[in-house]
């Protein structure tokens, strides 16, 4: 059998691993790791757009590059590029399907937006495992993994 | 206030069963009668056959919605194909399912539709992301 191949980027190191161990296990899903280098790590202050970040967006997407995933959880953050690096991803590696990660502050707009870069789904980082398996599978056959109430929005918008 | 559209009575019993404690029901046999109460009542959700709206032709859904923009429309129907359940997402409707659907299932199917949200396969949703 294939095994879907799935990477974290999330400079949350304990979130990260907590999503790894998750997926983990699991006989169709092989998860890959070292896509985050230490360096970037969430240092707990927050930064301003600068040439490092610049620099941080390159090295993981040539983290990417590298592992080629099937599929991507990224955590949208200053330290990881925020929609910069979707953007970057999207187009390097259109192959690698992305999944937004998400926490109660997200708001409607940043998801859609995300969506519109190239993400194929959205799923808050305090789902159940259950859930982030059950979107690797789907996102895998070509489907998203979106609530209906955010394909209703989104439908708002592309409708007016 | 829910509008029930088809030229089956047994289709309109049927659904009738499934969303009678949501909200008064109306039932309308027939496109004209269709149009008369979207105008009239002002449903909150229309739930339509689209056999009925095969006789209005192809821009039948456009020419409803125009009537009444607020009713949220839900198109029951027999297999279509892909391409035409996403040609009538894109004229506005916000749920789309199987005719025979059983009667728990269509009153779910409405009150998701009821609170903004979207009854779409997920098979047709990737269609949804591409248009952003």
């Amino acid at each position: 059998m294939k095994k879907v191949t799935v990477a974290i980027a999330d400079t949350d190191p304990e979130r990260r691993e907590k999503l790894e161990q998750s997926l983990q296990g699991e006989q169709d899903i092989q998860v890959l790791t070292n896509v985050i280098s230490n360096e970037t790590e969430i240092s707990g202050e927050r930064r301003l757009i600068s040439r490092t970040d610049i620099t941080e967006i390159e090295d993981v997407v040539a983290r990417i590059g590298r592992l080629k995933p099937r599929i991507l959880f990224v955590n949208l953050d200053e330290s990881t590029g925020g929609f910069a690096l979707l953007e970057a991803l999207h187009r390097e590696y259109p192959e690698t399907l992305m999944v937004l990660l998400t926490d109660k502050s997200a708001k409607e707009g940043e998801i859609i937006q995300a969506l519109a870069k190239g993400a194929r789904g959205c799923l808050d980082h305090e789902a159940a495992p259950a859930y982030f398996l059950k979107a690797v599978r789907v996102i895998d056959r070509g489907e998203v993994w979106v609530t209906r109430k955010m394909l209703g929005k989104i439908m708002d918008e592309v409708l007016h | 206030m829910i509008l029930l559209a088809s030229s089956s009575q047994e289709n309109l019993s049927r659904w009738e069963q499934a969303v009678c404690g949501l909200a008064p029901v109306f039932c309308s046999t027939h496109l004209d009668s269709v149009r008369g109460e979207l105008v009239r009542i002002r449903p909150q959700t229309l739930l339509l056959d689209l056999d009925l709206l095969k006789l209005d032709g192809p821009n039948g859904i456009s020419g409803l919605l125009k009537l009444n923009p607020a009713t949220k429309v839900i198109i029951l129907s027999s297999l279509i194909s892909d391409e035409i359940e996403w040609d009538l997402f894109r004229t506005g409707i916000r749920g789309c399912c199987r005719g025979d659907i059983e009667p728990d299932q269509l009153k779910t199917v409405v009150e998701t539709v009821q609170q903004g949200e979207l009854w779409i396969r997920r098979a047709l949703s990737w269609r949804l992301l591409n248009e952003l």
